[in-house]
């Protein structure tokens, strides 16, 4: 699993490629401490690489939704594939998470 | 490629031909309903296909993997690619319902534990039943318990679910709230499920294609309609619940019975 990041103003934007499993979750478990340890109140996680996210994966973004929701941050979702899509609506996450189609949605959402 | 293949399975006990060469072809994604009445063969070809049992010959693939011929530790590494929903749920008593589902992610996972809880919370809530980590299964009715059980058999996200008798037990309501939970499985996650079953209504509401079993070999196979349609006399004897049907196997063990009796088997 590769991770890559970027600034857009005072956004983070996280951008996931690879299946997000069992085995790779603890991987980007780590990858967002470090990005969490600078107390962002905005990041966006774009999923458009993302071809598989287990339950492991989602507990992982979970998560981090936690973790920024405890400081007054905000976690913003995009880019997921029908698949992806299926498996927030089956946990029921869908109604958690702020998800947009693109990452242009995402960001700009933040300005509305 | 199909993510379950059964090739010529024969399974006999006490000179008992209980699998006669038993072909299936299950697709990803796929939902089978093997059906068949009581002593057809269908318990015994489940525990071949999950490796509980061997077959005395016969091949049966796994997401492309032959297991007939693996070892205890090798057949343990395919077992986390499916679940098993047992008939009577299986769950461990001594547990509450969190560690329960909890207990294959810690067996076979590496995961932190705030992760587990966090995946416990969500397999629970998939089958509704969030809130219910504390509970005890003492404390559960019958298709409460069938739920967690499920929970705990998609808890690894397995590419398979075998069901033994899902609603076996169950009332009408409950029994087809558990068949929802398998279609969705299906439908959203993408899961291949293969259902044992002889309830009929539950069998045509979640099947995409089914295969019926008697004597030992697969006697129809194919989309709902297809069975529904067949013009095998037992397919339509068995879906229809005859008594004709009834008697077929009746007349059977009678001979079975008289034939042991002559043969002192």
């Amino acid at each position: 699993m590769e991770f890559e990041r970027k600034s857009e103003g005072d956004i983070e934007l996280v951008l996931l490629k690879g299946d997000m499993d069992s085995h790779t979750s603890p991987k980007a478990r780590d990858f967002f401490a470090g990005v969490l340890k600078e107390e962002n109140k905005k990041l966006v996680v774009d999923l458009a690489d993302v071809k598989y996210i287990s339950s492991a994966g989602l507990a992982t973004l979970i998560e981090v939704f936690q973790k920024m929701h405890r400081y007054g941050g905000f976690l913003k979702l995009c880019g997921m594939n029908d698949t992806t899509r299926g498996i927030f609506e089956i946990a029921k996450l869908d109604s958690i998470f702020a998800i947009y189609e693109t990452r242009d949605e995402a960001v700009r959402s933040f300005s509305s | 490629m199909s993510i379950l293949e059964v090739k010529d399975v024969q399974k006999v006990f006490d000179n008992r031909k209980v699998l006669d060469g038993v072909n299936l072809t299950v697709e990803k994604g796929e939902t089978m309903v093997i059906m068949g009445g009581s002593g057809c063969g269908k318990s015994t070809l489940l525990k071949i296909m999950i490796g509980q049992l061997k077959p005395g010959s016969g091949e049966v693939f796994i997401d492309g993997e032959e297991i007939v011929h693996l070892n205890d530790s090798e057949m343990d590494r395919v077992r986390l690619k499916f679940g098993m929903l047992y008939q009577g749920g299986a769950l461990l008593n001594s547990l509450t319902l969190a560690q329960n589902v909890a207990l294959p992610l810690t067996e076979h996972t590496h995961l932190d534990k705030k992760i587990i809880d966090i995946m416990v919370k969500m397999k629970l809530a998939q089958v509704g039943l969030a809130g219910f980590e504390k509970k005890m299964p003492s404390e559960l009715s019958g298709g409460m318990k069938k739920r967690a059980a499920l929970a705990r058999a998609i808890a690894l996200d397995p590419s398979i679910v075998f069901y033994d008798e899902p609603g076996a037990g169950l009332d009408p309501i409950v029994a087809a709230v558990i068949d929802r939970l398998i279609m969705d499985l299906s439908k959203k996650l993408g899961m291949t499920s293969v259902v044992v079953t002889h309830e009929m209504k539950s069998a045509f509401r979640i099947a995409d294609k089914m295969a019926v079993l008697f004597k030992g070999r697969v006697i129809a196979c194919g989309a709902p309609d297809e069975i529904k349609n067949s013009a095998n006399p037992y397919v339509q004897q068995f879906i229809g619940g005859s008594l004709e049907a009834a008697s077929v196997s009746a007349k059977d063990s009678t001979e079975e019975y008289i034939k042991s009796l002559v043969e002192g088997n």
